[in-house]
């Protein structure tokens, strides 16, 4: 059975308490107040890739990515044939029509509305930004699925506590990560918190690692944490002054800056309320990566790419967050699959005019795989009532439907089933349905039962159909 | 705001809206690079209401520039005589990657570039600045990061950074806290600043970790992160008002070397002494002197003609020493004409010589010099090159990979870079997909289908440009054939102004581009947008209009430019409330 620290009562305090040292500890179940053991949360994970599903500008039609079979008894289209050994903890929902409209060309308004089923603004506030073949964007009209998650509380999700309560359940509410993500315009950007506020990830592994592991050290002296703890508090109070009378001598129209510095300034002072975790059996630190540089290296690409995925199981298992994404390239992905063989980068292939479809599937079937290993990472940790995996909800989608810009059929595909909330081991043909009844089932399937609506393409759409 | 209607419906776009759209492959740009907005605006002060992008409405204009019956930043400018002096807004604004990594140099001795840890910044114009990007936490946690480590490291160099030994007493603590502080707010801290400051030094409980601590917590004041200008109030103002001595210092600082005053310019604000345009010009050449100053120019040169570093993509990954060498190029190259050359726009374009390193001599088919150290001028074929526009920094960073994408890529980074003529976008329902190289044709001939029907309206404008730069394989070598047939670097500029007309191949558009006074005047406009980390808005006319005249009056010299940039009234005002022209 597992267990680990998490909330209030740390593993080491409950130790403590216990009598006896961590070293020798026998499994010890997370109590809470009244002493039944506490369920494991939710956690939801988004996975982006770039592009879509090879079709090439031939004639010779498109790889689908449509699974072959009924919905208990079929088998995973070849790209996704990585995952088959996780295919019944699996949903590939076949067909969707992306809810994603807007400024800018598909790869833009792909990027900006697969997670938020909301509209890519035209350029305005400030926001200019080349949204394909000259066309020009402004940000993103909604905040995206995880982030809308992240905002709410309450029992059957992910958090209990609100996103301003001084103490928090998790170090982080939410993390953004990514690879070669690229400068922050329309298309190099997936996660939004609100109306024209993009997320940025943080791309560097190795600073992701220290940030998130590089305190992960068993028993520091307790006058030393205290101790550190005063330190930055009084950092912190100092800066927060700071902002406040700069706040006094700035136009109101900076007041959006200003404000959004307090809050990070606000979730470092949670953080150090909130109880780190310790190492043990079921929570343990990845190798430290290597850094990513200053520039991006497309040769690094692949080890980023694992570094990153690889860090998933160890946060949520840490219960570091309950809530991530991973971006892997972006819109207009400028990598070149070398290590496949290319000698051209992922988009460029997929405007010429030779066919490229089997270089594409490799692509394709290389991020399955990249997945696949994630997956069976998140399920061979046994949680009690169930593995990592059958308590997360992870998505996987992409910008665009197929390489000739598409939006339809989505390439998508979900595993784990969020604690039994969507019945998984399924192959559902939804075809043209749109992809916001997908994103209101996922906040449906994390706790959020009366939520029938998100963004403003596709409103009100309800969740999808048979899903659940 | 989902509508287009907010851009200048210009000639092109009627015409393109005829029928250049649909079904048909249609060679067009592929992807511009979606690191940068390239030419374009961010509009950055908010500009014309009428517009979406302020670059349309102001800079070199197309036409006529020289004249002042056409020229609608004279014309602007003209109406605004008499009136109350106007300043376009300025925004609050964090600093840019570089900016923070010369500023800890400066201030701390910090070398390298830590600020890559940063998420990158945004763009105004072609320009990095944090003007209008968002704050988000992740970007607060990298601030706080980076300020502890910086911190840290400084510990082992406290005595040398400190005016006094800190274990000497309360004393030392308040004169290292007073002076030390004033460097990092770029101004005098106030009283319960200083206290604070005390304070949390006090929490440090040892020399070492109180010295720490301040400095931690200075790194991430927003008086350390943002440049805040308000004025002597200290409150906005709706109306334009003086900057305070010490903004003054910082804007000039920031602006001729990408950091923090330096103690001359600390202590005439400490004196109120930048005042007098006397004082500013024998600042701005002392400033020009000073190596800090190449920094900040090749800054400019790069991010103009948009060959940043972190830009320069696959060959900066495949070949990390090549784009060096490229982005190394570019730079001896600016500096040595702004600063130690004769400081001419138009030598910019047309210099025979330049300063390759590396591969760069394979590429431009030169052996080098048996005691060829790095930095050294090399004379150039220069029927084959001459210029900025022929270095391989340029002609590698608008290559698209395929001829196609980078004849129009190449061209629109003429138009919109260095003539200040924004391309509007393609009709929405342009699917463009570049047309492949087919065995025996050359670019012009695959592109001839751009040259008919509605495409023309605007391709004609970018296309004939670009094709000028098919004697440029995607390296940067010359070449005279592509695909087995003799090259036509014969181009043409439509619509231009004073450059309409027809020229063959690079060197000659150098020529034409150094002759021009509207790429000087888009030049003089793209000084301003660096300068100010804003784009041009309707209140700025006047200040344009005096750069634009500043520099033709100078004979185009940049560096005569920058003094009268430094001179204007936008450079030395601050507008900090938006009126209603500023909303978006």
């Amino acid at each position: 059975m597992p267990h680990f620290p998490r909330r209030a009562l740390s593993r080491r305090a409950l130790l403590k308490t216990l009598g006896v040292s961590a070293s020798l500890a026998p499994f010890v179940p997370l109590l809470n107040a009244s002493g039944q053991e506490l369920k494991r949360p939710k956690r939801l994970l988004l996975v982006f890739t770039p592009d879509g599903s090879a079709d090439s500008d031939t004639s010779a039609g498109p790889i689908d990515w449509k699974p072959q079979g009924t919905e208990t008894d079929f088998t995973l289209h070849p790209i996704q044939d990585p995952l088959t050994p996780l295919k019944s903890k699996l949903i590939v929902p076949w067909g969707l029509r992306m809810s994603a409209k807007g400024a800018g060309e598909q790869h833009a308004y792909g990027s900006a509305g697969m997670w938020t089923g909301a509209l890519l603004k035209d350029p305005g506030n400030g926001a200019d930004f080349d949204g394909g073949n000259g066309h020009r964007t402004g940000w993103d009209s909604g905040p995206s699925v995880d982030q809308i998650l992240a905002a709410n509380a309450g029992p059957g999700l992910p958090y209990a506590v609100t996103p301003d309560a001084a103490v928090q359940e998790t170090a982080y509410r939410t993390l953004e990560l990514g690879v070669q993500c690229g400068n922050p315009t329309s298309v190099t950007r997936t996660i939004y918190k609100a109306d024209d506020t993009p997320l940025h990830p943080e791309t560097d592994p190795q600073a992701a690692f220290d940030r998130l592991f590089g305190n992960f050290m068993p028993d520091t002296q307790a006058a030393d944490a205290a101790q550190k703890k005063k330190e930055q508090q009084s950092i912190l109070d100092l800066v927060t002054a700071d902002l406040n009378r700069l706040k006094t001598r700035v136009s109101s129209e900076e007041y959006p800056k200003l404000e959004a510095h307090l809050t990070g300034i606000r979730a470092l002072e949670q953080r150090l309320e909130t109880m780190t975790p310790v190492a043990n059996a079921d929570c343990t630190a990845p190798d430290r990566p290597a850094s990513s540089g200053k520039y991006a290296n497309n040769a690094n690409f692949p080890a980023e790419v694992g570094a990153m995925l690889g860090m998933i199981p160890h946060i949520f298992a840490c219960d570091l967050t309950r809530i991530a994404s991973v971006q892997l390239s972006c819109g207009f992905s400028n990598v070149t699959h070398t290590w496949l063989g290319h000698t051209d980068a992922h988009h460029t292939m997929s405007h010429q005019d030779v066919d490229n479809r089997d270089k594409l599937v490799a692509i394709d079937h290389w991020y399955a795989q990249q997945l696949a290993t994630m997956l069976q990472a998140l399920d061979a940790i046994d949680e009690g009532e169930g593995t990592l995996l059958d308590n997360t909800l992870v998505v996987w989608g992409r910008e665009l439907g197929t390489t000739s810009h598409a939006m339809q059929p989505w390439p998508t595909l979900l595993a784990g089933g969020a604690q039994g909330a969507l019945r998984t081991g399924r192959f559902l043909d939804v075809s043209k349905q749109p992809s916001a009844q997908l994103l209101v089932s996922i906040l449906q399937a994390m706790g959020m039962q009366s939520t029938t609506s998100i963004g403003n393409i596709d409103m009100d759409s309800g969740p999808l159909g048979g899903l659940a | 705001m989902l509508v287009h209607g907010s851009r200048p419906l210009l000639g092109c776009i009627l015409a393109t809206a005829l029928g250049c759209t649909g079904t048909v492959t249609v060679p067009a740009p592929v992807q511009r690079d979606t690191g940068s907005s390239g030419g374009t605006t961010s509009n950055a002060a908010g500009t014309s209401g009428s517009s979406g992008a302020g670059a349309k409405s102001s800079g070199g204009s197309t036409s006529g520039s020289s004249g002042t019956t056409n020229d609608p930043t004279a014309e602007a400018c003209a109406k605004q005589t008499g009136a109350a002096l106007k300043v376009g807004r300025s925004r609050l604004s964090r600093l840019t990657r570089t900016q923070l990594d010369h500023t800890l140099r400066d201030l701390l001795g910090v070398a390298g570039s830590p600020s890559s840890a940063l998420t990158p910044d945004e763009t105004v114009g072609p320009f990095a600045s944090n003007a209008l990007a968002v704050v988000t936490d992740l970007i607060v946690e990298q601030h706080q990061e980076l300020a502890a480590k910086v911190a840290l490291d400084a510990q082992s160099r406290r005595a040398k950074i400190t005016p006094c030994d800190l274990a000497s007493g309360d004393a030392c603590v308040k004169t290292f806290i007073t002076t030390f502080g004033a460097k990092a707010y770029r101004r005098p801290l106030l009283d319960d600043e200083i206290a604070a400051y005390t304070a949390l030094y006090g929490v440090g409980g040892t020399p070492d970790d109180g010295f720490r601590l301040v400095l931690e917590a200075m790194l991430q004041s927003p008086f350390f992160l943002y440049h805040a200008d308000v004025g002597p109030t200290g409150t906005p103002s709706a109306m334009p008002v003086s900057l305070t001595s010490y903004e003054l210092a910082s804007r000039l600082s920031y602006f001729i070397w990408d950091s923090m005053p330096d103690q001359a310019l600390f202590d005439l604000a400490a004196k109120d002494g930048l005042d007098d345009d006397a004082t500013l010009r024998d600042q701005v050449t002392r400033m020009l002197a000073d190596p800090r100053a190449k920094d900040a120019v090749p800054l400019f040169h790069l991010q103009w003609l948009d060959i940043s570093a972190a830009q320069l993509g696959s060959l900066a990954s495949a070949q990390p020493a090549l784009a060096e060498a490229m982005l190394a190029e570019a730079s001896d190259f600016s500096n040595h004409v702004i600063l130690a050359g004769d400081g001419r726009l138009s030598t910019l374009f047309t210099a025979p010589y330049s300063y390759p390193r590396g591969a760069l001599f394979d590429i431009y088919g030169l052996s080098k010099p048996a005691s060829f150290t790095d930095g050294t001028q090399v004379m150039l074929d220069g029927t084959e090159r001459a210029g900025l526009l022929t270095q391989a920094g340029f002609l590698v960073k608008h290559y698209r990979g395929d001829q196609e994408g980078s004849v129009v890529h190449r061209g629109i980074t003429i138009r919109e870079n260095l003539l200040c003529t924004p391309i509007d976008p393609p009709p929405a329902n342009v699917m463009a997909t570049p047309l492949p190289p087919v065995a025996g044709t050359t670019a012009r001939d695959r592109f001839a289908a751009h040259e008919t029907g509605s495409c023309a309206g605007c391709h004609t404008q970018m296309d004939p440009i670009g094709l000028a730069f098919e004697n440029y394989d995607g390296l940067g070598r010359y070449r005279t054939t592509d695909g087995g047939v003799t090259i036509d670097a014969s181009g043409e500029i439509v619509d231009g102004g004073d450059l309409t007309g027809s020229f063959t191949g690079v060197v000659e558009l150098g020529q034409k581009l150094a002759q021009s006074r509207t790429v000087a005047d888009c030049a003089a406009t793209q000084w301003f947008r660096f300068a100010l980390g804003r784009i041009e808005a309707p209140d700025d006319a006047c200040t344009l209009k005096a750069l634009h005249d500043g520099f033709a009056a100078s004979g185009y010299d940049v560096r005569a430019l920058i003094t009268t940039l430094v001179l204007s009234d936008a450079f030395r005002h601050v507008r900090a409330i938006g009126t209603q022209e500023d909303m978006p």
